[in-house]
């Protein structure tokens, strides 16, 4: 069965322009806010596999939503595995957003009570350099006492710097059942192969779910950098109706390659030592494949741990 | 429906090239071309990336050129990219299919080099230019020896080089939004100050956009410069002397109280942050919802009331400026001399003539199809169906400071004339010729008119959004009302002061007391019927506007069978009135009234008290002034109604 990630709050408070950065998708004009039946979701994303992004807007009519609140709320709420809801840190009515927030936690409470809750205090640019610590640090103390039994993560964004990158990878980070794992298995993979740096992505988003680096960088926002331009590459493939599957660049100085890895992810492996082939590389990726998938099922089917075996070796020179 | 992996998002029309084995060769070509050319175009526009990623696209091209050669043609598409499986829900295109984006001249672009097309580059390997995209600073690390080692003296400069990258992506998403959609567009705020200005050498530009002070009083003197200049005489002589002078000055200091009460309204409200438009606070102030509606349907509704009456006026002072310069034309033309013409004055033709030439209204000839009030308002339609149905109302702004020559000319020419003419007024015989009493009980034609006169209030908070120090906008509108306080009060009295005819000569349009053949009157005429000719479609624009955006919302697109009905309507009313009731007098101080009572005493004074009410500062003392000013201009509409 799927499970829905809700990507709920206020009218106007970002929810769209987050999902259209986030899934390079076009931005899509909210025609159907009164829908038909229960057709207040604009779109279904998705990611992580068995992830399905349901986006769900609060704001307008207020008597409606309230009543919508009641007639169709089960349908809405079962089966959550996630709720992000986003605030607007220069909205003037906090009363209405928390009220709004607390009838949708009442409602996960009833209908799916191990859902996960994040709340993102959003368009923190419009608010001064040195106030933003203290207005987030106010609103995450009040969040936080009001999702009382549920515990809620809070984050602060804003599209416009690094923050929102930051944000949704540490959801989806959360997200990864057996992450810990991941990150041990990647680490014994980047040792085998001798390579610089190993980062897996989110497939549908290109968000960093783990890396590891054998050799430090100076750039902190390259993981950001990498997912915007292949983001904007997706977006040219697929108005020639493609979809990307593997890039490699090649140089004096080190060979990326960026393969899908599992059913959920992509592989982007660094290596500097040009002397090796890439031909190894991408053996060693290829076999290394297998054993992540067999990972990922793994963790969804909660059986036993797994290593890496030694067959990934392979075509290592010296 | 399901939208598919999430990978690929595929639009309706299903671009899907074709794998078929008929027209394998060309087919395949051109989408190879076609496909080249959008890697190439990507790869082309992303010319500001960092150093190791623009080495890395430019080897990826290479790359796949070096790979495409050794592969067979329709393979070449596969080598990076892979299709999905063709299924049955996608139509099939046999022939080249065309991209979304009108690039199919492009087609060839890929097999002629760059060379052909823009000439052989002007630098040699030694005198290259080390240039950097912007954000940039410190010197361009080479290939040469460096590679992923380089220098990294653009450390400063990586937040403005991921910021650039972040809005490379957004305007990529924002490729398929109507312009006018607000998402994902770089506000200011977030944008570095250096990068705000384009460099032009030798130029040093005001770095933030705004204007001076002295720029913002200019500009609102200049917008509130009106029509009711040629009426103040009139408008005077209606209130008496002593009731004049006071009424004058009561009202500019009336009109200057609540203008600074709007503009201070957000302060007030204790909103911070940029000044934002008047409707918006307002509606901020009342919370929204149904109310917010109602306030900003009366909101339009007086601002379209005001430019509708400022319209009607207007094509009423373009008969008469058009008809006298018609006038003029023909008396040179046929040679008709006038020997005191520096001396004429005309009284109305309802009142007896004492001196001076004038023009009988000949109904016989040119005289027969040149009339003020019948023929000539007919004859301004015909510029106007073009000029109103523009859709761009930029050009006509440029126009505007064409009035304030006008405006300078006059006054200097009544100061003129009242030296020449002398005092001719007495207060106390009311046998005299030249009696004025104190007080009158027609002052409320001069309350109304000034009401129009001093009537900024719509617009000013707009105005001073782009005054450099905001600190110092009460002062700046202070210095502007007495500034035009001191334009209309002096053109009213001394012209009053000194008319050398009965005071009931003077006629609610100044100039119209002077002959067609005052060869200085002549060219202000022309001044101004040239001014307003260009400021009425701009009235226009503004009305199409407010009421098409409070109707259809802000997202409305210029829609001509509407457009051009909507000016069909506001012409025909216009031409109606010039030719059944031109009598601006009554129709500058009735619209002066209404918008007077709606935006200069009731919304400045009802939203300083809410404002401050919320913010538990009103006193008694304050609520009575308010109150008091209300009345005010309840009565000053009331007192319309009473006039004989």
């Amino acid at each position: 069965m799927k499970k829905k990630v809700l990507l709920m709050g206020k009218s106007g408070s970002g929810k769209t322009s987050m999902r259209s950065i986030i899934f390079a998708n076009y931005i899509a004009r909210d025609t159907s806010r009164l829908g038909a039946t229960n057709d207040v979701e604009h779109s279904h994303v998705r990611f992580l596999g068995n992830l399905v992004l349901n986006l769900w807007d609060c704001g307008g009519q207020e008597a409606f939503m309230e009543n919508y609140f009641v007639s169709q709320r089960d349908n809405i709420f079962r089966n959550v595995e996630v709720l992000i809801y986003v605030f607007d840190v220069e909205s003037r009515e906090l009363e209405r957003d928390m009220h709004y927030y607390q009838s949708c936690l009442e409602a996960i409470l009833q209908n799916s009570p191990e859902a996960r809750v994040f709340c993102l205090i959003h368009k923190m640019d419009l608010v001064q350099d040195d106030q933003r610590d203290v207005i987030f640090h106010e609103r995450e103390e009040d969040l936080k006492r009001l999702s009382k039994p549920l515990e809620c993560v809070c984050f602060r964004t804003s599209i416009w710097d690094e923050t929102l990158y930051k944000a949704w990878s540490s959801i989806v980070y959360e997200l990864i059942p057996n992450v810990k794992e991941l990150e041990q298995n990647l680490k014994d993979f980047a040792n085998i192969m001798d390579a610089d740096e190993v980062l897996l992505f989110e497939r549908a988003t290109f968000l960093v779910i783990s890396h590891y680096c054998t050799r430090p960088h100076k750039d902190v926002n390259r993981f950001e950098k990498v997912s915007n331009i292949i983001k904007q590459f997706k977006l040219s493939c697929s108005k020639l109706a493609a979809h990307f599957q593997s890039m490699r660049v090649c140089n004096d100085n080190f060979a990326a390659f960026i393969e899908t890895f599992t059913s959920n992810t992509y592989c982007m492996v660094i290596m500097s030592d040009t002397t090796i082939p890439s031909a190894a590389t991408l053996i060693n990726i290829r076999n290394a494949r297998k054993h992540f998938e067999k990972l990922e099922r793994m963790s969804q089917g909660h059986l036993g741990k797994g290593h890496l075996s030694t067959h990934t070796v392979g075509v290592t020179l010296g | 429906m399901d939208r598919g992996e999430g990978d690929a998002q595929l639009d309706e029309e299903g671009l899907f090239m074709n794998l078929d084995g008929r027209d394998e060769a060309s087919t395949s070509e051109q989408q190879n071309s076609q496909l080249e050319e959008g890697i190439n175009e990507w790869s082309n526009e992303e010319d500001g990336g960092p150093r190791t990623m623009e080495e890395e696209r430019e080897e990826e091209e290479e790359e796949e050129e070096q790979r495409a050669e050794s592969i067979p043609r329709i393979l070449r598409v596969n080598t990076v990219l892979s299709h999905l499986p063709p299924s049955s829900s996608l139509p099939r295109v046999t022939e080249r299919t065309p991209l979304i984006r009108p690039a199919s001249s492009f087609a060839g672009l890929c097999s002629t080099s760059w060379n052909a097309r823009v000439g052989p580059s002007p630098y040699t390997a030694e005198n290259k230019p080390k240039r950097r995209p912007f954000q940039y600073v410190g010197s361009s690390s080479s290939i040469r020896g460096g590679g992923v080692q380089q220098t990294r003296e653009r450390e400063p400069n990586s937040e403005d080089a991921q910021l650039y990258n972040r809005y490379r992506y957004y305007s990529r998403l924002r490729a398929d939004v109507h312009p006018s959609e607000q998402a994902l567009v770089i506000p200011d705020h977030v944008v570095p100050p250096q990068l705000f200005l384009p460099y032009i050498p030798g130029h040093v530009p005001d770095a933030d956009g705004k204007q001076a002070s002295h720029i913002t009083i200019i500009a609102i003197w200049n917008t509130m410069m009106g029509t009711s200049l040629m009426t103040m005489p009139w408008a005077f002589g209606q209130a008496g002397f002593l009731g004049g002078l006071i009424i004058m000055l009561g009202m500019a200091l009336l009109a200057l109280y609540t203008a600074t009460c709007l503009l201070t309204l957000q302060k007030t409200m204790g909103m911070e942050g940029a000044s934002q438009e008047l409707s918006r606070v307002c509606k901020q102030l009342v919370g929204g919802g149904a109310l917010g509606r109602v306030l900003e349907g009366l909101t339009v509704t007086f601002s379209v009331l005001t430019l509708v009456g400022a319209q009607v006026v207007y094509w009423v002072l373009m008969s008469n400026f058009l008809f006298n310069t018609g006038e003029v034309i023909y008396d040179m033309l046929q040679g008709e001399i006038h020997n005191d013409s520096s001396n004429a004055l005309l009284c109305p033709p309802n009142v007896t003539e004492q001196t001076g030439n004038f023009v009988a209204p000949d109904p016989v000839g040119f005289h027969h199809w040149w009339q003020q009030d019948l023929t000539v308002p007919l004859y301004l339609i015909v510029p106007f169906l073009f000029l109103l149905n523009l859709r761009d109302a930029k050009i006509f702004t440029y126009f505007n400071s064409l009035g304030a020559i006008s405006v300078l000319v006059m006054y200097l020419f009544v100061i003129f004339k009242a030296a020449t003419w002398g005092i001719n007024i007495n207060f106390t015989d009311p046998s005299n010729t030249f009696y004025d009493p104190f007080f009158k009980n027609t002052f409320m034609c001069l309350t109304g008119t000034l009401s129009l006169a001093y009537f900024i209030h719509n617009c000013i908070v707009t105005i001073m959004q782009g005054n450099r120090h905001q600190e110092n906008n009460v002062r700046d509108l202070s210095i502007a009302y007495t500034l035009v306080a001191l334009t209309y009060i002096p053109i009213g009295v001394l012209f009053y002061t000194s008319f050398p005819l009965p005071k009931y000569c003077i006629v609610d349009n100044f100039l119209d007391n002077f002959p067609p053949h005052d060869v200085l009157l002549a060219v202000v005429r022309g001044f101004l019927f040239f001014q307003i000719l260009t400021v009425y479609p701009l009235l226009g624009f503004f009305i199409r506007n407010q009421l098409f955006t409070y109707f259809l919302g802000p997202g409305h697109t210029f829609y001509l069978p509407r457009v051009m009905f909507l000016n069909a309507l506001l012409i025909t009313f216009s031409v109606l009135v010039a030719i059944f009731y031109p009598n601006i007098g009554f129709i500058i101080r009735w619209v002066g009234a209404i918008s007077g009572l709606a935006y200069i005493f009731l919304l400045p004074c009802l939203t300083h008290m809410l404002a401050l009410h919320t913010q538990g500062r009103l006193t008694y003392p304050l609520a009575m002034l308010h109150t008091v000013i209300i009345i005010l201009g309840i009565g000053n509409f009331v007192a319309q109604f009473f006039t004989e």
